[in-house]
């Protein structure tokens, strides 16, 4: 129980670093509550980003450097941050909206409850993820061999989710692996809640009530996030960086790509499949944004490279391998055709896994109709950006499967069920963006000018 | 009209935010939160019914069976680790020496014992070759196989366990 203490101190100064970031990245101002919600998710990205990128040099993002952290930020928000700027008009909540949303509450608040208690059971939580998170807080970071040396396994993973859970672990004073899903739990309270908090002004607010409870109530999403693997995660935070993209091709708020581009780059530092999202993300913006989109994608693609660079770095100069597959054989004609067998049934397969009712319920529908209806409610772009994100992140995971070395079938049964977590979850939770009014929900003064509707920016 | 009327005052009675504007866009947000809420019909009392036992499950075992559930589900005895832990630690590098044997239908011992030992003896980290470590970890053999001299050794009771300093 002391131990859940300690996970919960760092949280909550994770939601302080969070609040304090929330003016100076450009958020918009919000109601207190839903401040609270969008801070705990940006903190919760933010201060990843920071422990994942403090390990590469040994600094631990223990007590002292956090503290350090939430004092200079708070610094910066005091100097420039408190002062009066744009706030976004937020519709005050309604019966359908608050019945529907007590869903997602009431599943999470039951799942305090068990992850609490749940220990580390399955092969890669313990072999992988509690290993590397165990050893980022014995050594401060990535030390040899356990980082390095193909010894350990998968090496290419990046560490913000172990060097969460060794901040963690710093709080508590000891490792303990019985209470560290807790941390886990925190990737889905983000995701409510920062989904809540940041779409609200542009969405129709009941259909992203039930958006949120339908994916909590996905039982793929709590079964995966209580095993200590990293796919949930990842898909959390790759839904809280793709939907507000879509918002933005209508609105054109600047809060919505910064949002995007902290959790496209959180996203690229929890697994190495992040970065195939984020970049198919981007891509995806860049192809269907029009030529004046361009450049604010540009932007925001290099700071969710920036975000990833560190790491990236540190791969190159410890020389670590992605010991199941190398980026170079996809562009190698003769490797891809000797291996060609692969595709169908690795397509197959991951198809399988995406519209597999037991996993997702029905988001995979849900994801159509938002698609379709994008479409049909004339928010073209929002329509083509998602469909070419799905399209293209589908086959990238198809790539990866055909260039991998290891026995197709034994890849597939190993994984296959959680590599689509990000497609599925990443879909459904865009598809009260893609169904947003052309007009936004709490419409604010002055906004209408700065919009470009969709229609206008041919 | 009259019904109209009605709806627009039930919607200001429950203080429902207005669907989007025009027939197809409201059409569209009616649909998506219809299969959204029939997901959560669907999916939610099985979530809620699994947390619940799971909980129930986990909640009923002592800290000691949590901590050690991962190697108890393996087929391994998890006191063994307990031991070893007490004589190794920051700066050494394992080596394992496990019986050749199967253990379950996924994995053989020789791997089961060096994954559980990865973690669970950490800050003692694991090597691949015996030059490069500065103890042996043993498990149901004999050292002495291994043709290494050593300076320290441990053993548990007159079982095949051992902790073995490597001379250098």
């Amino acid at each position: 129980m002391i131990h859940a203490l300690g996970i919960l101190e760092a949280n909550a100064l994770m939601l302080l670093l969070g609040y304090f970031l929330l003016p100076l990245l450009g958020f918009r101002s919000r109601p207190l509550v839903d401040r609270l919600l969008l801070a705990y998710a940006v903190g919760l990205a933010a201060g990843g980003v920071l422990a994942a990128t403090l390990a590469l040099v040994f600094i631990p993002l223990d007590a002292p450097v956090l503290f350090v952290a939430v004092v200079c930020v708070f610094a910066g928000w005091w100097r420039w941050g408190r002062h009066e700027r744009s706030s976004a008009t937020v519709p005050a909540l309604d019966a359908v909206s608050a019945i529907v949303l007590a869903v997602p509450v009431l599943l999470l608040a039951r799942a305090v409850t068990l992850f609490a208690v749940r220990p580390l059971h399955e092969f890669d939580g313990w072999v992988i993820w509690a290993t590397r998170a165990r050893a980022l807080y014995e050594f401060s970071g990535p030390a040899a061999p356990v980082f390095t040396d193909p010894t350990y396994p998968a090496l290419q993973h990046p560490l913000l989710l172990p060097a969460l859970e060794a901040t963690d672990a710093h709080f508590m004073g000891a490792w303990d692996g019985t209470v560290m899903h807790l941390q886990l739990l925190g990737f889905a309270i983000a995701f409510v809640g920062g989904s809540w908090a940041l779409l609200r002004p542009y969405v129709w607010q009941p259909l992203l009530a039930g958006v949120l409870a339908a994916v909590v109530a996905a039982p793929a999403v709590l079964d995966q996030l209580a095993t200590n693997y990293a796919d949930v995660p990842l898909a959390l935070f790759v839904a809280l960086g793709v939907a507000p993209i879509a918002l933005w091709m209508t609105y054109g708020e600047r809060e919505l790509l910064v949002a995007s581009a902290l959790f496209l780059g959180a996203a690229a530092l929890t697994k190495n499949e992040g970065e195939l999202f984020a970049v198919c993300a981007l891509a995806a913006a860049a192809a269907t944004g029009g030529r004046r989109r361009l450049r604010p994608v540009a932007i925001t693609a290099a700071a969710v490279a920036a975000i990833d660079a560190p790491w990236r770095i540190w791969i190159a100069t410890h020389h670590v391998k992605i010991s199941e597959y190398s980026i170079s054989d996809a562009f190698d004609p003769g490797f891809l055709r000797a291996r060609w067998s692969r595709v169908g049934p690795s397509a197959h397969e991951l198809l399988t896994q995406i519209v597999r009712i037991q996993a997702w319920g029905y988001l995979v529908a849900l994801a159509l109709v938002g698609v379709a209806g994008a479409f049909v409610v004339r928010a073209p772009r929002r329509g083509a950006f998602v469909s070419l994100w799905l399209l293209l992140s589908f086959a990238g995971m198809v790539v990866i499967y055909w260039i991998s070395t290891n026995p197709v079938t034994n890849n597939l049964y190993n994984s296959s069920n959680r590599t689509v977590d990000s497609i599925v979850v990443g879909a459904a939770a865009a598809v009260p963006a893609l169904l947003a009014p052309v007009e936004a929900m709490g419409s604010s003064r002055g906004r209408a000018e700065r919009h470009e509707p969709e229609e206008a920016a041919h | 009209m009259a019904r109209l009327e009605t709806l627009g005052s039930l919607q200001k009675a429950l203080r429902l935010t207005a669907p989007p504007r025009g027939l197809v866009p409201t059409i569209a947000a009616l649909c998506a939160l219809a299969v959204a809420i029939a997901s959560v019909i669907h999916t939610g009392p099985k979530v809620d019914r699994r947390l619940r036992h799971d909980r129930a499950t986990y909640a009923a075992m002592s800290k000691h069976d949590r901590e050690t559930l991962y190697i108890t589900s393996l087929g391994l005895p998890p006191d063994y680790f307990a031991w070893y832990a007490q004589y190794v630690g920051r700066g050494d590098r394992l080596f394992y020496q496990v019986q050749p044997s199967g253990l379950g239908e996924f994995i053989d011992q020789p791997h089961a014992v060096e994954d559980v030992g990865r973690y669970a003896l950490l800050p003692a980290k694991s090597v691949d070759s015996l030059s490069e470590a500065n103890t042996v970890v043993t498990w149901n053999q004999d050292p002495a196989l291994l043709g290494v001299p050593f300076d320290g050794q441990q053993r548990l009771g007159l079982q095949l366990f051992f902790v073995s300093r490597i001379k250098k």
